[in-house]
């Protein structure tokens, strides 16, 4: 039977091929169409999960941001990688390979990176560590520079009319992928971008040697005692409070001001304190208020408030919590109790480090620690200790200015420069962050997160959205079209091999009259059906292939390795031919069943 | 004569019919075919002669086991001594197709061969299709009889209308069956040709004792080499109702 109904379509060549080229026609572009839904989708798909850019949350302001804020987001399951960055005007710098002539440099912007940053790794470099560099692949294009080569950093800066550089070399371990960044970059550890942003303030580094100040912490006071022999005129009194800072003003009796104090003033002074209820201020304010009272020979006597620390005595297991007293040194000259040892104008830096004690405290070794602050980066202070009668075993009392800066350390991260005796601003917190999710599905939360907390943020959420939402119009536009292909090409198939068998007719009958019946003669149709439909599958997907080919030849450009933009996984290809073979036995039998009820006579003498 | 009592004896009718009837409707038209008796033994010639229209095909069409007859007392086959033979109505699709398949040869007046089959696989078609090999002697001296020993490699287009008729004969000998049905078998060739054809015919058919129906208009043709010959009786019940009746035309 095969060999009939091949026999009979090898014969009828002409035709057998007319009908594989229309059911080819109808099927090709079903095919072209799937494998473009197929493709592009995919693509689309792909690239949004595996760009690790598309799982960026870039904050859109600036806020400031102190670094236990980074450890919690860190900590965070949604968050692949998070950096602090500094403020985007100190990450530019001017870059050139150490060997070629420095005329050849490119200003260049400096990222942070750190360990895990899936922009750097997701994208073929490795994250660099200190004096190493990876570039964009603009940044490598601009400067000429390869893997192995060693670029020399110019960090800039003006100081009045002058233009200040300070200098560095970075060996270039990776270069990113073009889809990594646009921009003509360069990714460092954060703590060059930190010394970067120093150097741009004006301060100095001393890991480069790079020249400028150091960035000295400066006082804060809650308020100030205005001493005086005589009371102060009430007139006066009131326009203490104007543009001073101080808001509130108040004569308490001795017994409450010691209280507040800390320490005696004599009775026959006079007292005012001025305090402020808002932020603590700094020695403008001070100066404001002597401006003030210049001429009635006042006494000033800086205050801060209730301050806590936890004093560690050298030597010894005695750990205990104190609190610390502002004593002016100017209290010396109204002769204030205890009395200050020190004297105004000496170094303030280096006897800031003493503090009046307890006799018990001081012990054989008169030495101690401080520590200030409960967060995770306490700052600790190495104390002289100097016994003293009066001082309370729970209290120790420092230079009002020492006081001061030490109130500075709870509004601030400071530190102490042993070296120098000098308190240091350490780094506040930071203008930004780069952020990355874990996964495209975390982007919206985190997103929601930090809107929630005021900060607004950019992210591909609405990318991710857009490419759901065409995928899903998509999806529903191709099922319209392929709806309509299909039954086309349904209709198309059916009648075809209808037709086909309909012009058989005389043939079948034949066979029918050489009693073939039921089966038998049914295999006949239907090897041919299938024939028909298998080459004209087979064609098609030739056809599909070689377009296939050609279109992702024409989008080349737009393709990553292993993307196509017209694909077709294997399954649906089996799939679509085993459904095509299986309406074209569909259309077979129809046909056939209704040439049965012909009598095989009419059909015999018909012609 | 019964089932029984055929069954019991040696069949001399191959095929017995008895108060067969047929009726066709095209649309107002209505035609009946009466058969009131159709008897044939056993290697007998017949011809079936008429007009077209009198029904001719349509009692060959029955005979072949193409058509069920509208009413029927006796149907009977026995064409394959000595196995038992049949009601034809108590046969089912399939055992119709086996009795043609095996029993039956057809020739068709344009032939009916299978145009993309070469001559030779059109005549060992029937073979094939009964699992009989596809050669034996005597298809080869059928086919030298014919003449046609030089066609058997060409497709049935490039023959002569005759020598197409030759091999559709060659075709329903082929498988050596006990029956032959032939359609108008020299309706399309010229008279000298349609001669030959018939003597060769009737010589193949005699030799290897097959029953011969052979339908045709032209009884001049056909009266010299048939047994018997049947004919019909037209009779018009009304406008639109006709009856045709088979009967024996005595020869001679």
């Amino acid at each position: 039977m095969l060999r009939l109904a091949l026999a009979d379509l090898r014969h009828e060549w002409i035709l057998t091929a007319c009908l594989m080229l229309a059911i080819c026609a109808v099927i090709a572009p079903l095919l072209l169409l799937f494998g473009l839904k197929y493709g592009t989708i995919e693509t689309l798909r792909h690239r949004l999960i595996q760009d690790p850019k598309n799982r960026e949350i870039r904050p859109l302001s600036s806020v400031s941001h102190p670094k236990e804020w980074f450890e919690t987001m860190r900590s965070d399951t949604q968050v692949a990688f998070v950096t602090p960055m500094t403020r985007q005007i100190a990450s530019s710098v001017a870059m050139w390979v150490r060997e070629s002539a420095p005329d050849s440099k490119q200003d260049l912007d400096l990222i942070p990176t750190g360990d895990g940053d899936p922009l750097v790794l997701e994208n073929g470099a490795p994250v660099p560590s200190l004096g190493e560099c990876v570039l964009t692949e603009f940044a490598a294009e601009a400067i000429g520079a390869s893997v192995g080569d060693v670029l020399t950093m110019e960090a800039s800066r003006m100081r009045g009319s002058r233009r200040e550089t300070g200098t560095t070399e970075l060996k270039v371990t990776g270069i990113v992928n073009r889809r990594a960044s646009a921009i003509k970059a360069v990714f460092v550890p954060l703590s060059l971008l930190e010394d970067v942003e120093s150097f741009k303030d004006g301060l100095g580094v001393p890991a480069f040697n790079w020249p400028g100040d150091k960035p000295l912490a400066y006082p804060l006071y809650d308020g100030v005692v205005v001493s005086t022999e005589s009371p102060l005129p009430t007139l006066l009194q009131s326009r203490l409070r104007a543009n001073t800072g101080f808001t509130r003003i108040a004569s308490p009796a001795p017994a409450a001001l010691k209280a507040t104090l800390g320490y005696t003033i004599p009775e026959t002074q006079s007292n005012i304190l001025l305090s402020t209820e808002l932020r603590p201020l700094a020695d403008s304010s001070l100066a404001a208020v002597e401006t003030q009272i210049r001429g009635y020979g006042a006494t000033l006597l800086p205050w801060v408030r209730e301050l806590k620390g936890t004093l560690t005595i050298t030597g010894t297991a005695d750990t205990r919590s104190v609190r610390i007293v502002a004593l002016p040194e100017d209290g010396k000259r109204i002769g204030i109790l205890p009395e200050p040892p020190w004297d105004k104008g000496s170094d303030e830096q280096i006897h800031a480090i003493s503090a009046l004690v307890h006799p018990d405290l001081a012990g054989q070794l008169p030495s101690a620690d401080l520590v200030l602050g409960q967060t995770d980066q306490p700052l600790t202070i190495p104390l002289q200790l100097i016994a003293t009668e009066g001082v309370p075993a729970d209290t120790i009392m420092v230079g009002a200015r020492t006081a001061g800066i030490l109130r500075l350390a709870t509004t601030r991260p400071l530190s102490f420069d042993a070296s120098s005796g000098h308190f240091l601003l350490s780094r506040r917190g930071y203008a930004g962050f780069r952020l990355y999710a874990r996964a495209l599905e975390d982007v919206d939360g985190l997103r929601r997160f930090f809107e929630n907390r005021g900060i607004p943020v950019h992210t591909e959420a609405q990318r991710i959205q857009t490419v759901i939402e065409m995928d899903r119009y998509l999806t529903l536009i191709f099922w319209l079209i392929a709806t309509v292909g299909i039954g086309g090409s349904m209709a198309s198939l059916i009648a075809s091999l209808y037709a086909s068998v309909e012009r058989k007719k005389r043939e079948l009958s034949v066979l029918r009259l050489l009693g073939l019946s039921g089966p038998r003669l049914f295999r006949f149709p239907l090897i041919q059906g299938g024939f028909i439909a298998g080459g004209a599958y087979l064609l098609a997907w030739g056809f599909f292939t070689a377009m296939a080919a050609v279109i992702n030849h024409l989008f080349r450009g737009h393709l990553q390795a292993g993307e196509s933009f017209c694909y077709l996984p294997v399954s649906t290809a089996i799939l679509a031919g085993v459904i095509i073979l299986g309406l074209a036995c569909l259309a077979a039998t129809a046909a056939l069943i209704r040439l049965a009820r012909i009598d095989p006579a009419e059909a015999l003498r018909d012609e | 004569m019964s089932t029984t009592a055929k069954m019991a004896s040696p069949a001399v009718e191959v095929i017995d019919l008895a108060g067969v009837k047929k009726r066709r409707e095209k649309g107002d038209q209505v035609f009946e075919l009466h058969v009131p008796e159709f008897r044939i033994k056993r290697g007998e010639f017949i011809s079936i002669v008429g007009e077209s229209g009198c029904g001719k095909s349509t009692l060959l069409d029955m005979l072949g086991l193409l058509l069920t007859p509208t009413v029927c007392q006796r149907f009977h086959y026995s064409v394959r001594h000595p196995l038992p033979g049949a009601d034809i109505e108590r046969l089912n699709a399939p055992q119709l197709a086996a009795i043609r398949r095996r029993d039956m040869g057809y020739v068709l007046q344009s032939g009916g061969l299978l145009p993309f089959l070469k001559v030779r696989d059109n005549i060992r078609l029937p073979r094939r299709i009964n699992g009989l090999a596809p050669d034996s002697a005597a298809v080869t001296r059928i086919c030298d009889r014919l003449g046609i020993a030089g066609q058997l490699p060409k497709l049935p287009a490039f023959l002569s209308g005759g020598q197409r008729q030759r091999v559709a004969i060659a075709r329903a000998l082929a498988h050596e069956p006990p029956l032959v049905l032939a359609d108008e078998p020299t309706a399309a060739v010229d008279k000298l040709t349609a001669r030959e054809i018939r003597d060769t015919f009737k010589e193949l058919t005699a030799q290897m004792g097959v029953t011969v129906i052979v339908v045709t208009h032209d009884l001049d043709l056909m009266l010299p080499v048939s047994d018997r010959a049947f004919t019909f009786e037209l009779v018009k019940a009304s406008g639109s109702h006709t009856i045709s009746t088979c009967v024996e035309k005595p020869i001679g």
